[in-house]
């Protein structure tokens, strides 16, 4: 187990930018475009306030919304959802960074040693392809998603105490229970990290197929990475004229999304979700075909020598 | 005793080039094994087979272990530093440190810093800031706190400068080697390996033209240096090589009577770069 933490840590010492810089500075970017946007807001609604009668009808007008809205609780107070939609458009942003810079480490994970030789060097050290392989997925699934979740959950809690004190404390509107904001904070965390889980499972033939090119080419993997289906899908076309290929990618690339963002709102349909992924044929067979990708990585990395 | 690698029968080809063609040897515990060759006699393709890097057809045993199938298993015992520019240049020292603790159970950590500190190389440093000789400098200091029994070096100073090659051997010698490691070497640079080897062997075209222990050389090869006088030549038995030299030629003979050698000039035993030199030649005439 010491031997795969280490093998793991390795992963997060070669992408550190990737993996730890990258979501320290989203989260501060979305930390401060929120403390920015208060600004322009803030003057409206004051300018609302000064100049009811204003020459200038249009801020006036939008001011108005914003503060009546505010101002008969209807956003937060008698409808938390309206939190939640909050946190989940944070936590979106935050999985969207997270799926390209994953997208980007799969594709050069068992590339990157070959292209500067130090595959020599990590071959000298006991450690199985096989194990080597895993440490890489596992931290891709779950070591980099982890960190994208904590800077997530930072930002999401920023966001709301922010809203919170701003809107109570300036405003003097009666803002929710600090238990039904942690409440909150605490099942949209929980969506979240559900749907997660269901997306990496739906992506990860995806990662899988990544990793498959990233041990095959000699040169550039993204060319094959992207070539190959798109190649799959033209011929497809030409010689069957049919379009399966295009419509299983699409659905598999669809199910991911979906999953999060339904659970991500509402964690409580965990158990819809279960039963429909775990009744979908797609959903097996492309986890077998992940287990193959897997299987061909290892052989590649174990059988063949270029250097 | 077990060999440390036993070999039979080695072949290996690429395309009609054969890089192994019939290698059989064995290498014992406690010994010092320098592999010479000139450029592509198979001395890499060896090393890979050795190491369980690239499969071969034949048998080859090291510590007993099949290295293509066991590997894993077998480089907890086995340690190699294959080139001076092979670590990953994002790595930190410290973290490279922390790697090896990690992944090796026969890695002390405290060995390799101990070495380290008699160096300018810092464990904040990262790789890509070390110069070529740091880079073995850490390269060793790493590879010698593994308590392997076989070391391999395939050309492990190349590109470096005389005072870091003179260093890395002296330090192999000294801090490394015992009589329960055995090493195995391959360098172009003959002379500097010379004194430290106990065994040597010279491979051309994918076969061994020489394998012996330093002893056996110094009983099997005489080497005498004439002046210009070739009357004495034609009483002498034939030469294996024969070079000029300043005022007169040097000739090499092998499994000739040194005592009757001596009568006609002074005798020695050949340094091993004038023996390959004159093995690797005598191979192309027979060829």
């Amino acid at each position: 187990m010491r031997k795969f933490m280490t093998q793991v840590k390795r992963e997060f010492w070669e992408c550190r930018t990737s993996f730890i810089k990258t979501p320290m500075i989203a989260a501060g970017v979305l930390m401060g475009l929120l403390l920015l946007g208060i600004v322009p807001w803030h003057q409206k609604v004051a300018g609302f306030i000064k100049h009811q009668q204003s020459e200038n009808p249009a801020a006036a007008t939008l001011g108005s919304e914003v503060f009546s809205g505010l101002n008969n609780h209807q956003t937060i107070t008698t409808d938390p959802g309206y939190l939640t939609y909050g946190l989940a458009a944070v936590y979106s942003i935050f999985a969207a960074i997270l799926l390209l810079v994953l997208a980007f480490y799969f594709v050069d994970a068992l590339y990157s040693d070959r292209r500067d030789q130090s595959i020599l060097f990590w071959k000298s050290m006991p450690v199985s392809e096989r194990s080597a392989i895993l440490s890489k997925l596992a931290t891709g699934l779950i070591g980099a998603p982890a960190l994208y979740g904590i800077a997530a959950l930072v930002t999401g809690t920023f966001f709301l105490f922010t809203f919170m004190i701003y809107a109570g404390a300036i405003w003097n509107i009666p803002v929710p229970s600090a238990g039904a904001m942690v409440l909150t904070l605490f099942k949209c965390s929980l969506g979240l990290l559900l749907g997660w889980c269901f997306m990496a499972l739906w992506y990860l033939p995806l990662f899988c197929w990544l990793l498959l090119c990233s041990a095959f080419v000699r040169k550039t993997p993204f060319l094959m990475a992207l070539g190959a289906p798109l190649a799959l899908i033209v011929l497809e076309k030409w010689v069957l004229g049919s379009h399966h290929t295009f419509v299983i990618l699409v659905k598999q690339i669809a199910a991911g999304i979906y999953n999060l963002e339904l659970l991500l709102n509402t964690p409580q349909n965990l158990a819809d979700q279960l039963t429909s992924t775990a009744t979908a044929p797609q959903f097996w067979i492309g986890l077998a075909v992940s287990a193959g990708f897997l299987s061909a990585c290892v052989w590649l990395r174990t059988n063949r020598w270029e250097l | 005793m077990q060999p440390v690698i036993k070999a039979r029968g080695l072949h290996k080809s690429y395309g009609a080039t054969k890089a192994l063609d019939g290698i059989d040897f064995d290498l014992m515990p406690g010994r010092i094994l320098g592999l010479i060759g000139p450029n592509g006699a198979g001395k890499t393709t060896l090393l890979k087979t050795i190491l369980g890097l690239a499969p071969a057809q034949g048998e080859i045993r090291v510590l007993g272990m099949n290295p293509h199938t066991q590997r894993t298993e077998l480089l907890e015992q086995v340690s190699f530093i294959a080139d001076t520019a092979i670590l990953p240049r994002w790595l930190k020292v410290r973290e490279a440190l922390e790697y090896l603790e990690g992944v090796h159970p026969r890695f002390h950590r405290d060995r390799a810093e101990i070495f380290l500190q008699r160096t300018e190389i810092k464990a904040t440093h990262i790789i890509r800031q070390l110069s070529k000789g740091m880079l073995t400098q850490l390269h060793l200091a790493l590879i010698m706190a593994i308590d392997s029994n076989l070391l391999v070096l395939d050309e492990p100073t190349l590109g470096l400068d005389i005072l870091y090659r003179k260093q890395f051997y002296r330090t192999l010698l000294e801090d490394y080697f015992d009589e329960n490691k055995t090493i195995l070497i391959t360098t172009h640079q003959v002379e500097e390996i010379e004194h430290l080897l106990t065994d040597v062997i010279f491979i051309k075209n994918g076969r061994i033209c020489l394998s012996a222990s330093m002893e056996e050389l110094h009983h099997r090869f005489t080497e005498i240096r004439l002046t210009d006088d070739r009357s004495a030549q034609a009483a002498m038995p034939q030469a294996i090589h024969t070079r000029p030299i300043l005022g007169g030629q040097a000739l090499i003979f092998e499994n000739s009577d040194r005592e009757s050698l001596r009568t006609f000039g002074d005798i020695r035993t050949p340094s091993l770069a004038d023996l390959f030199v004159a093995k690797i030649q005598e191979e192309r005439r027979d060829a």
